[in-house]
């Protein structure tokens, strides 16, 4: 705590002045000259004393100057009272502090809710909103720079009668690059997908770190380490220098950098020295219970970028649905000629537009409970600690897919039932009357056996038990897990089998089409149902189980 | 001796029309009532029936009742063509039973099909299909121009199944489009490279670039020998396709 001089009261930074402020006799104080003395007692180049208060329930720990306030978890959103601790933590060498104030932050907030239409109004609460709250997040700060001679390659290449004739070329130059302030949140409990929405950051405006900033506000502790996203921000760095390089004329002459020499261009613009310091940057958080599950708001404390994780009402989103239902109804039967056969083609393509979303979402669900799509939480678990979404959990028994052996025989059967049994039940049909065959069927029955083939074979391929092979094999599966999807997606798969057996049967009465249709459509709706409910799974997130201190155990 | 000649001609005009498998007649509208069985499904008395029902349809433009048993063409063009043999661009209606391809079809043209469209002679045919697969032609055939007659009347005709498939399909076309609208809005999205190199103090420079040859390399491509030709001359533009219409198997 701060003391002010005058009075001994307590001072907290003000965001409208970018000073220290005395709540109570209005004194105000340069952060940096204020208190230096206090400061330099307690704090050394490497660490800082600071009051950590930690979350018995899901261990979460942020760091406060203010001990009344610590009554309930931003990071879990449980209220409780948090044990606090005299800690001695990393000192940042950075910080911006916050320029949008709460009142910012609620505008910012009420602004993106206008655009979720659908969002619950729970959301709108004016008692859940007072709950943002002012957390300086620690963020790894990469600067790299190069400044060297390199090298690349470069080619022209002409024609002379039945030869083309290639000149190669070595290019040289003197680059000199400097790349500063590349942000990256430290903190396991700030997900990176919440992070990136609300960034960036304009880390030109960064400060020397001094403690008096956190006054008035709290701060998340670093648990990730500060190479975890050393290669992305390297990444972004090679390829802008690249992307700058290629556009000099003499690279365009030569063809550097293109056609295949790309990697080698970016090799030699590799920064060759880097650093990467601790900051802390302004966000204004909130989290929310919803069942055992939590979610997050955050703005940006600098710029007002906000972003949340925003769950669908089903009730509000059925009915905006029927809403514009209407409209469509009359557009459709204005220019919509339905047929008995075109009706039951919309219906499976539908279908199939259901199953490749709800795939997508599925994958993300994966991604994100297992903290695959999150390097800091992929960073800090050690890998006996990883856990299998807990569907997968559940019911653990041997399946005959776990190989790659039963995922072959599998996809076969699959795909014969789409195909072959259609087409053994269309040569029975075509000795009754009406049922006769046409070139046309048969030419699609052979399409599909092709197909079946090709696909048979392509699965082979994909299962060559090596790692190439399983991640080919998982990007052949839609981003794998695929028995736990089956369930979810066989439906809209059921309606697309049922009008592909009935397309390719062929009946007369336009019953079978009808029938056929609305069950696909059935399965549609369904499988939307479906979508939004993983929709809003993917908008909560398991409670955090951090273990700073604990986790669980201690609750 | 006139009025001995024009009895004959009525007689063996009135033979004539008694032993083909037809009715023609031309109304005090201006257009002609057809009723050409080739396939035999009707009976006399049938066709009788049948052209004074296919009557009222003239006051609107042509109207004929065709049956065929052979057809190596689809029913679609069979009608169209015969159309545009026997009306020309006229307003008017035909209405095919093609027992080859065991296929029914309406094909509308002129102010006709501005009423009967495409979407309407679907509809009419899914409606009469069921006469045909039962083999009541007749029943099918006066179905099938009482509903475009009703239909030129200005009244409606039944079609259940269309507001049921359309309502259906709204309502999915709804709900994905709001779930884009959900996406689109509310997904948290990660900014593009440029958006956060502009946010950071970025600096590169590079001296001027030298290019040294190192070698040569050749690769044998060999240049195509053979002639291709030229193009041939592209086909003149049609007259453009008129009327149109729909059908049903049955």
């Amino acid at each position: 705590m701060y003391e002010c001089p005058n009075c001994g009261g307590n001072l907290k930074f003000d965001i409208a002045q970018q000073l220290l402020s005395c709540e109570y006799c209005g004194t105000q104080a340069d952060p940096y000259s204020f208190y230096k003395q206090k400061d330099a007692e307690e704090a050394s180049e490497e660490g800082y004393e600071v009051t950590v208060f930690t979350c018995p329930q899901c261990g979460g720990e942020i760091i406060s100057e203010d001990i009344t306030a610590a009554t309930f978890c931003s990071f879990c959103g449980a209220s409780t009272i948090l044990d606090s601790r005299i800690s001695r933590e990393r000192r940042p060498k950075y910080i911006i502090p916050f320029i949008k104030t709460k009142e910012d932050c609620r505008a910012a907030y009420g602004k993106m809710l206008q655009r979720a239409i659908f969002a619950p109004k729970e959301l709108k609460d004016q008692a859940l909103i007072e709950k943002f709250r002012g957390i300086y997040m620690p963020y790894w700060v990469y600067s790299f720079e190069k400044k060297e001679k390199i090298f690349f390659p470069g080619r022209k290449t002409h024609r002379r009668g039945d030869y083309l004739i290639t000149d190669h070329y070595q290019l040289d130059c003197e680059v000199e690059e400097d790349y500063q302030g590349l942000a990256y949140d430290a903190s396991s409990t700030f997900s990176d997908s919440l992070s990136n929405a609300i960034a960036p950051f304009d880390l030109r405006q960064r400060k020397m770190f001094v403690p008096a900033f956190l006054s008035g506000f709290y701060a998340d502790t670093s648990d990730v380490e500060k190479d975890v996203y050393l290669s992305e921000a390297e990444e972004l760095v090679f390829q802008d220098a690249s992307r700058c390089l290629r556009k000099d004329p003499v690279c365009r002459t030569y063809g550097a950098g293109r056609g295949g020499s790309e990697d080698a261009m970016e090799n030699a613009l590799r920064p060759s020295s880097g650093t990467c310091e601790l900051a802390m940057l302004p966000v204004w958080f909130l989290s929310y219970r919803n069942g055992d599950r939590v979610s997050y708001a955050v703005v940006n404390g600098q710029n007002g970028k906000a972003a949340a994780d925003l769950p669908v009402d089903r009730k509000r989103y059925v009915l905006g649905s029927l809403l514009l239902a209407v409209p469509l109804f009359i557009l459709l039967n204005l220019f919509l000629t339905i047929t008995p056969g075109k009706i039951l083609v919309i219906a499976a393509v539908l279908a199939f537009f259901c199953m490749v979303i709800s795939n997508s979402q599925l994958s993300h669900i994966f991604a994100r409970e297992s903290g695959e799509d999150d390097k800091g939480i992929a960073s800090i678990k050690p890998p006996f600690q990883k856990e299998e979404p807990q569907w997968n959990t559940r019911r653990r028994r041997f399946r005959i897919w776990d190989s790659a052996t039963g995922k072959v025989f599998l996809i076969a059967i699959l795909f014969y039932i789409t195909a072959l049994v259609p087409s053994f039940f269309l040569r029975f049909m075509e000795g009754f009357p009406g049922m006769r065959g046409k070139g046309s069927r048969q030419t699609i029955v052979i399409v599909v056996n092709i197909l079946v083939f090709v696909g048979i074979s392509r699965v082979f391929m994909a299962m060559k038990s090596s790692t190439r092979g399983r991640r080919r094999q998982k990007k052949f599966f839609g981003g794998g897990h695929f028995q736990e999807k089956c369930r979810t997606l066989g439906k809209p798969f059921g309606g697309i089998l049922l009008a592909v057996v009935i397309w390719i049967v062929n009946p007369v009465s336009d019953w079978f089409y009808y029938i056929g249709a609305f069950a696909c459509m059935g399965t549609v709706l369904w499988a939307i149902m479906d979508i939004i409910k993983q929709h809003n799974l993917l908008t909560t997130r398991k409670l955090p189980q951090l273990g700073r201190r604990g986790g669980d155990e201690l609750g | 001796m006139f009025r001995i000649f024009l009895g004959l001609l009525v007689f063996c005009g009135g033979m004539m029309l008694g032993g083909m498998p037809g009715c023609y007649g031309q109304e005090p509208t201006g257009y002609q009532a057809l009723v050409e069985d080739e396939a035999e499904l009707l009976t006399e008395d049938q066709r009788l029936e049948l052209r004074e029902i296919m009557e009222e349809i003239t006051a609107y433009g042509n109207v004929a009742f065709v049956t065929i048993d052979r057809n190596p063409d689809s029913t679609e063009d069979f009608a169209r063509s015969y159309y545009r043999e026997r009306f020309g661009r006229d307003s008017g209606t035909v209405f095919v039973i093609d027992m080859d391809n065991r296929n029914i079809w309406i094909h509308s043209d002129g102010a006709i099909y501005q009423v009967v469209t495409t979407a309407y002679a679907n509809t009419v045919t899914d409606n009469v299909y069921r006469y045909a697969s039962r083999e009541d032609y007749f029943g099918c055939a006066r179905e099938a121009f009482g509903e475009i007659y009703a239909l030129l009347e200005g009244q409606k005709i039944a079609q259940p199944m269309k507001y049921i498939s359309n309502a259906l399909l709204a309502m999915i076309l709804a709900l994905l489009f709001n779930f884009g609208l959900v996406i689109s809005f509310t997904r948290l999205k990660k900014p593009g490279a440029d958006a956060v190199l502009e946010n950071i103090y970025r600096n590169f420079r590079h001296s001027q670039i030298k290019a040294v040859h190192t070698h040569q390399t050749r690769t044998y491509d060999p240049v195509s020998r053979g002639s291709s030709g030229g193009g041939g001359g592209g086909r003149s533009g049609g007259g453009g396709r008129s009327g149109g219409g729909g059908g049903h198997r049955f």
